[in-house]
C-alpha cells in the first residue's frame, strides 16, 4: 500500500512515516503544504493519503474538499491528523468527507491498526 | 421672583419696628411730663398778663419747682438702678404741684384746675385698680385742698356738691382712661405677639427661600452634569421613542453611530429602520419584552444612513409618563463591533496555542512510544524508566492545554452540551475503572456504592464523564495512603445526585466558595504538595452547570471532603454555560 504524509512539521512526517513502514506499507511521499500534495495525488498512485489541517498553500480540509470533487480522486482514501481537539472540527472532518480523524497526539499504534484498516478494503 | 420676596420681608420687619416705637407704654418718663411743662409755662404766662387773679408768688414758685423736680426725675429715673415702678412718682408730685397752685392762684376760684387732668390721664392709664385710687386720691387732694388750707370755704351748697361731684367725675374719668388703656394694652400685647410670630414666619420663610434655592441649584448642577454626561456619550447611542417606535430623543451618540443628525432622526425616523429588515418583523416584536416590563438586551444588525451596517448590543426599557402610563421606550445600542473582533481573536489566539502546543508534544509523544516499543532494540529497564517520566509529563502538559482550551471555550459561549439518555452508572463506573491504577499506587482504596440497575438521565456522557474523572482524581490526589474514596449515586425524585466521597486532607471552610474559581488551589493542597494548577474544578463546575445542576460540597479538614454533582430530571436541553 501507498502511503502520500502531508504535515507542516517535519518531526511529525517522520514519526507518521516511521508508522508507515512499521506497518509494512510504503511512503509515496512526504510533503509539507497542501499544494504538493495535491500535485503528488494527481501524478502518482497513491492508497491513503494522510494529511494534517493547518498547512500552507491548502489546508487539509480544502484538499478532502477538492478530492471528494474530483473525478479521479472521489474514491480516494483520506486520513485526517489534526492537533485541533475541538468537538467543531470532528464535525466539520465529516462533512468534508473523510474517512477518518486522529487526533494529535496520537499514538503510533493506533495509525497503524487504521491503516490496516484501509488496508484490507484496498 | 427671590428678589421680590426678599423686599417683601424687608419691608414687614420696618413696619413691625414702626409699631413697636408707638406704643404709649413706651414712652419715656420725661416726654409723658412734657404735657405737664408744657401746661405749667402756660399758666405762669397766663399769671404774668394783666389778669385778675390773686397770686402768692411763693406757691406758685414752689409749684414751679414742684414740676421741675418732678421732670428731673423723670430724666434720671431711667438712667438710674431704681425700679422702673417709681415712675408714678412723676404724676404723683405734679398732682401736688396742680394742688400748690390752686392755692397759690386763689384756690377754689383758680382757673388752672384743668391742668390735673394730666397727672390724672398717666396714672390712670397705668394698669390696675391700683392706679385708680392714686388718681382720685390726687383729685380729691387737688380739689379740697384749698379749703383745708383756708384759702376758700365752702359758702353755698353749690359749693359743697362740687366737692363732692367733681372728684367723682374726675374719679369717673380716671376708671374709664384706666378700662380704656387696659383694652389698648391689651391690643398693643396682641399686636405685639402677632408681630413676633409674623417676625417667625418669616425667618422660616427666609430659611425656605435659603433652603429652596440651595436645591435650586443643586437641580440646576445636576442638570449641567447631565447634559455633560449626554454630550460626552458618544460610544452609545441613547435613543428615545414614542409608544410607535417614532424617534422623540437622539444623543450626540446615536448621531456618530448612526450618521443622521438629531434633525434628521427626530419625528422622522422610525426605530425599526435601522434594524436590519430580515431580523425583524415589526415594532411589537423588537419592544414585546419591554412591554412586559423586563428589560430586554440583544445583539442585533443596525444598519447607519450610509447603509453600513455592524452589530450592536441593544437595550431596550419602557419609558412611563408622570402618570406611570407607557409613554414610549428607550433604546441603548452599543457598536459591538470591537467586542465581536476580540471576541473572535480570542477564539483565534486559543485554537492557535492549542494547535502551537499540541504538535510539539504530539512529536515527544510518538517518539517516546516509538522508542518503548521498539521490540528490535529493547531499552534497558532504566532507560524506559526514564523515558516513563518523559512521557507522563509531556501527557500532563496535553492534560493542561486541554483544560485551557476547555476554558476558553467556555468563556467565549462555545461550550455546549450535546445530551443523549445515558446510564449513570455504566459513566461512573467507567470513571472508576479510569482511576484506579492511580489510586492503587496512591495506596488509596476506591469504593463504588453505585448500585446494579439502570439510571438513565439526558446528559453527554463525555462531558459528564470528564466532570466525574476530575472530581474522582482530585479526591484520590487529596486523600493519603491508606484512606479511601467512595463513588455513590442518589436517587430523588426531581433530581440525580453523584457523591464522590473521601476521607482525606479536607479543606478549610473560607475555601470553599473559592474552589471552583480558575487557577483557585486550596491550602491543603500546596500543603500536601499535591499536583494540579486549579482548573479542574472550573470545569467540572462549567460542564454540571451546562447540564442545568450544581456542585454541592462539604468538607471538614482532617476529616475529607464530600462533592455531589446534582443532576435536575427534568430534560436538559444542550444549554450553552457561560462563567
Amino acid at each position: 500500500m501507498r502511503v502520500l504524509i502531508a504535515d507542516d512539521d517535519a518531526d511529525l512526517r517522520d514519526l507518521v512515516a516511521i508508522a508507515v513502514e512499521k506497518a509494512g506499507y510504503e511512503v509515496a511521499a512526504a510533503v509539507g503544504d497542501g499544494l504538493s500534495a495535491w500535485e503528488a495525488l494527481k501524478a502518482d498512485e497513491i492508497d491513503l493519503a494522510v494529511l494534517d489541517i493547518s498547512m500552507p498553500g491548502l489546508t487539509g480540509l480544502e484538499l478532502v474538499q477538492r478530492i471528494r470533487a474530483d473525478d479521479e480522486l472521489r474514491e480516494q482514501h483520506v486520513l485526517i491528523i489534526t492537533a485541533n481537539a475541538q468537538p467543531s472540527i470532528a464535525e466539520a472532518v465529516h462533512l468534508a468527507g473523510a474517512n477518518g480523524l486522529i487526533t494529535k497526539p496520537f499514538q503510533v499504534r493506533e495509525l497503524v491498526e487504521f491503516m490496516r484498516g484501509v488496508a484490507d478494503r484496498v | 421672583m427671590e428678589r421680590q420676596r426678599k423686599a417683601a420681608t424687608v419691608r414687614v420687619a420696618a413696619a413691625s419696628r414702626r409699631h413697636r416705637g408707638g406704643s404709649f407704654g413706651s414712652w419715656s418718663p420725661l416726654l409723658k411730663q412734657v404735657a405737664a411743662l408744657v401746661g405749667f409755662v402756660l399758666a405762669n404766662l397766663v399769671l404774668l398778663s394783666p389778669v385778675v387773679v390773686e397770686v402768692v408768688p411763693a406757691l406758685v414758685i414752689a409749684a414751679d419747682a414742684l414740676v421741675l423736680a418732678a421732670a428731673a426725675f423723670a430724666f434720671v429715673l431711667p438712667r438710674s438702678t431704681l425700679n422702673p415702678a417709681w415712675e408714678l412718682a412723676v404724676p404723683v408730685v405734679t398732682f401736688a404741684a396742680v394742688a400748690l397752685l390752686r392755692v397759690g392762684t386763689g384756690g377754689q376760684a383758680s382757673p388752672f384746675a384743668a391742668l390735673m387732668v394730666i397727672p390724672l390721664v398717666w396714672i390712670a392709664s397705668e394698669p390696675g385698680v391700683r392706679s385708680v385710687v392714686i388718681a382720685a386720691v390726687g383729685v380729691v387732694v387737688t380739689i379740697c385742698l384749698p379749703f383745708f388750707v383756708g384759702v376758700s370755704a365752702v359758702t353755698s351748697p353749690a359749693d359743697a356738691v362740687r366737692l363732692v361731684f367733681t372728684p367723682m367725675a374726675f374719679t369717673i374719668a380716671a376708671v374709664l382712661i384706666n378700662q380704656i388703656a387696659r383694652v389698648v394694652n391689651r391690643r398693643v400685647q396682641q399686636l405685639e405677639e402677632l408681630n413676633a410670630e409674623r417676625d417667625r414666619l418669616v425667618e422660616t420663610l427666609e430659611r425656605a427661600n435659603r433652603a429652596a434655592r440651595k436645591r435650586e441649584l443643586q437641580a440646576i448642577n445636576a442638570n449641567a452634569l447631565l447634559d455633560g454626561v449626554w454630550n460626552d456619550i458618544t460610544g452609545h447611542a441613547i435613543i428615545g421613542t414614542d409608544r410607535s417606535g417614532l424617534v422623540t430623543v437622539w444623543n450626540p451618540g446615536a448621531a456618530s453611530l448612526l450618521g443622521y443628525t438629531a434633525e434628521e432622526a427626530i419625528a422622522r425616523l422610525n426605530i425599526t429602520e435601522l434594524h436590519r429588515r430580515d431580523e425583524l418583523r415589526d415594532f411589537a416584536g423588537l419592544v414585546g419584552t419591554a412591554r412586559s416590563g423586563l428589560r430586554d438586551v440583544r445583539d442585533w444588525t443596525y444598519s447607519r444612513k450610509d447603509g453600513t451596517v455592524f452589530p450592536a448590543q441593544v437595550s431596550i426599557a419602557e419609558r412611563l409618563d408622570e402618570e406611570g402610563e407607557p409613554a414610549g421606550f428607550v433604546f441603548v445600542a452599543t457598536d459591538e463591533t470591537d467586542a465581536k473582533e476580540i471576541e473572535r481573536l480570542k477564539d483565534e489566539f486559543a485554537g492557535l496555542i492549542s494547535h502551537e502546543l499540541r504538535t510539539p508534544l504530539s512529536s515527544i509523544l510518538g517518539y517516546v512510544e516509538l522508542l518503548r516499543s521498539d521490540d528490535d532494540e529493547p531499552l534497558t529497564r532504566q532507560q524506559d524508566k526514564y523515558l516513563g517520566v518523559v512521557e507522563r509529563n509531556a501527557r500532563r502538559l496535553l492534560q493542561l492545554v486541554g483544560d485551557l482550551l476547555f476554558t476558553a471555550q467556555v468563556d467565549s459561549g462555545g461550550f455546549r452540551v450535546r445530551p443523549v439518555p445515558t446510564d449513570l452508572p455504566t459513566v461512573l463506573r467507567a470513571a472508576l475503572e479510569s482511576a484506579r491504577p492511580v489510586a492503587e499506587s496512591a495506596g488509596v482504596e476506591l469504593r463504588s456504592d453505585v448500585g446494579e440497575g439502570e439510571l438513565r438521565l439526558g446528559v453527554d456522557p463525555v462531558r459528564l464523564g470528564q466532570a466525574v474523572d476530575n472530581i474522582l482524581s482530585n479526591a484520590v490526589k487529596f486523600t493519603p495512603r491508606g484512606g479511601s474514596v467512595t463513588v455513590g449515586l442518589e436517587s430523588a425524585p426531581d433530581e440525580v445526585r453523584i457523591v464522590v466521597a473521601d476521607t482525606g486532607y479536607g479543606i478549610a471552610e473560607h475555601e470553599l466558595h473559592r474552589l471552583s474559581e480558575r487557577f483557585f488551589r486550596a491550602g491543603t493542597a500546596t500543603k500536601n504538595a499535591v499536583q494540579g494548577v486549579g482548573l479542574g474544578l472550573t470545569i467540572t463546575k462549567a460542564i454540571v452547570t451546562a447540564h442545568g445542576g450544581r456542585i454541592d460540597i462539604s468538607s471538614v479538614l482532617g476529616e475529607g471532603t464530600s462533592i455531589a454533582i446534582a443532576l435536575p430530571r427534568a430534560s436538559i436541553s444542550g444549554s450553552a454555560a457561560r462563567r
